[in-house]
């Protein structure tokens, strides 16, 4: 088993050193602007200070602070957490793309497919080393993107957070396992690189796409009123809002878009009588998040897996060359 | 061996009568190891066959040369046998398995090489023999390695440094170390210079001679064969046009000048010769001296005289 792992890494050389590199730039970038945040130092109350209102904002101090952190977060944090959503593709097709399309092309499928007899048995062995790899790698890189998006949000404290949803955590192994079993699925299909290569490319692309749709959509069927505190303004909670409902006191909830200052009673300040309102916001929050992870994984990794499924039964039934 | 002389149904309409006298279909062998019986394989609807109804028992043991020209179906044939084609009609046995049934159980008694050595480049010799022992159960590795060790192939070197004669050698001792009883060769020398052809093709002989595995040769290279192989088929376009020893291949034929007079049941064909003399292949069973090339060149010519005629 181990020799023929070591074969199967040496056959496909370019694509796993590629990949390893890839991850291990990507990771230590998110590592090195996770430690960059870190260092700032910036006091959580400094950088939403809306959530302590019983501290007293001191501005000399927190500006340069909240300044430093946020153009850090926002430049660097974001360029890697974009990489991060890119990392699991490009990984995923790269050790794909040339697993059976390459054996193919290459005139090898006909020698090992005659050896093995079984094309099951001989895809599994050619299969298992790439998978065990891109897993691996990609938990790496799912750790440190989890890190920095730990870093990036230090007002959660630690807990789930729907910022940088789809770019952190076992997303990126999930996401990884579908573009790999797409670009093994379209090899085994075409039998050519470079139609493989471009085709995979292209339905990566749909992937990624179908990524941020999936969240989308699930963020609108799963949404739900959820009690806000004092001082919610829809941002920096970890939550994802679609909406706002006001409470009026007859019992009626009404929207963000209703004239709710023409309700308020006569002689009575509008904007007072609003602000005064219970007000609730609709969507998901942070509490949320693992549900929508597994949403995320089981999704992602169910396409993955259905890929797989189609690359085996292509291979047993495709011509060798 | 009984010898089969068979052209494709057109050629009967369009030659000569005396053709069909020649005609002798070859009673299924109980111990053909390879067997295609109405073998039929057509590429897309509406194309010509690349094999049209063909029969064929190929005995266990020996090495058989299937000879023809680009586009004669012998690739298709051995794909048949392999299980990587299906047949259109028809069917082919390995052994008395049929690969479209069982393909595993059918490969399992095939050690293949094709026109392409088909090997890694990125992998050493010794490697493809590791390979070759992690997929195939019961490969002889040590035997393999032993193969190459003498005719000189260089085990730790990245194939993709040797020469085609050397990968035709990795390709050859991979096939002869699965120890199957039967060989599937598809034009492996085609593209290797004489020298290296020839050390192949000894290297074949001494490797399964002894062991009296069954090779099928496939090859276009005519002069290569006959120090080699017992057999010959001569696949035309889409069918078997001879199929015999190579010992009633050459007694049985001889070469006449074209204007010689011909019992029109003796001709197989006119054809221009090597030396560019309009000669006639005629058959003479027991006292011919045709070469192997006459033998072949004229059954081809047979069967594109009646291509001709469609």
């Amino acid at each position: 088993m181990l020799s023929r792992f070591r074969l199967a890494v040496r056959i496909q050389r370019f694509e796993v050193w590629s990949s390893v590199l890839l991850v291990a730039v990507v990771s230590v970038t998110a590592l090195i602007v996770r430690a960059r945040l870190d260092g700032v130092g910036a006091p959580v109350e400094c950088l939403t200070p809306w959530i302590f209102p019983d501290v007293a904002y001191d501005a000399t101090r927190c500006f340069p602070l909240m300044a430093a952190f946020f153009q850090i977060r926002d430049d660097e944090a974001g360029l890697v957490m974009t990489a991060m959503s890119v990392l699991p593709l490009v990984v995923g097709l790269l050790l794909g793309v040339g697993l059976v399309g390459g054996e193919i092309e290459g005139g090898t499928a006909p020698t090992v497919w005659a050896l093995a007899g079984s094309r099951r048995r001989w895809l599994i062995g050619r299969l298992v080393p790439m998978l065990v790899i891109l897993v691996a790698l990609l938990a790496v890189a799912a750790i440190a993107s989890d890190m920095l998006a730990a870093a990036k949000v230090p007002w959660q404290f630690g807990r789930p957070s729907f910022d940088d949803a789809g770019r952190h955590g076992p997303g990126v192994v999930a996401r990884g396992l579908a573009a790999f079993g797409l670009a093994l699925a379209v090899g085994a299909w075409s039998g050519r690189m470079l139609p493989t290569i471009l085709l995979s490319s292209l339905l990566a692309l749909f992937l990624a796409i179908g990524g941020y749709l999936l969240l989308e959509t699930w963020v609108d069927a799963t949404a739900h009123e959820i009690d806000v505190p004092s001082w919610f303004n829809g941002e920096y909670d970890g939550g994802r809002f679609i909406g706002q409902r006001y409470h009026l006191p007859d019992g009626r909830v009404v929207g963000n878009g209703f004239n709710l200052g023409a309700l308020a009673p006569p002689g009575v300040d509008p904007d007072a009588w609003v602000a005064s309102l219970k007000v609730t916001a609709i969507g998901v929050h942070a509490p949320d998040y693992p549900a929508w992870l597994l949403t995320e994984v089981a999704t992602f990794g169910a396409v993955g897996l259905a890929f797989l499924a189609a690359t085996f039964a292509i291979v047993e039934r495709r011509r060798p060359f | 061996m009984p010898e089969t002389f068979r052209l494709p149904a057109s050629a009967h309409r369009v030659d000569d009568a005396s053709m069909d006298s020649a005609v002798s279909p070859r009673a299924p062998s109980p111990s053909a190891a390879l067997r295609a019986q109405g073998l039929t394989k057509r590429y897309g609807r509406g194309r010509r066959a690349a094999l049209d109804g063909i029969d064929l028992d190929i005995t266990t043991g020996g090495i058989t040369a299937l000879v023809g020209p680009n586009g004669a179906g012998k690739s298709t044939l051995i794909r048949c046998f392999m299980g990587f084609e299906r047949p259109t009609r028809g069917f082919v046995t390995v052994d008395g398995i049929d690969p479209a049934r069982d393909r595993p159980g059918a490969l399992a008694r095939i050690g293949y090489v094709g026109q392409e050595a088909g090997l890694y480049g990125r992998l050493t010799g010794d490697e493809h023999l590791e390979l070759a022992a992690g997929l195939r159960a019961g490969f002889d590795r040590a035997s393999a390695a032993d193969h190459l060790d003498g005719v000189g192939v260089p085990r730790s070197a990245r194939t993709a440094e040797l020469s085609g004669g050397q990968q035709a050698q990795i390709a050859l001792a991979m096939a002869l170390g699965t120890r199957a009883p039967v060989l599937l060769l598809d034009e492996p020398v085609a593209r290797l210079d004489p020298l290296a052809r020839n050390g192949f093709l000894t290297t074949l002989r001494d490797g399964v001679r002894a062991r009296g595995t069954t090779v099928l040769l496939a090859s276009h290279i005519i002069g290569d064969l006959e120090g080699v192989c017992d057999d010959v088929i001569v696949l035309a376009p889409a069918a078997v046009m001879f199929h015999g020893s190579l010992e009633t291949a050459r007694t049985g034929h001889a070469i006449v000048p074209a204007t010689d007079d011909v019992a029109p049941a003796d001709l197989v064909a006119s054809f221009t010769g090597l030396n560019g003399r309009r000669v006639s292949l005629v058959r003479r069973p027991g006292t011919g001296d045709a070469s192997l090339d006459d033998v072949v060149l004229g059954y081809l010519a047979a069967a594109n005289a009646s291509l001709g005629a469609e």
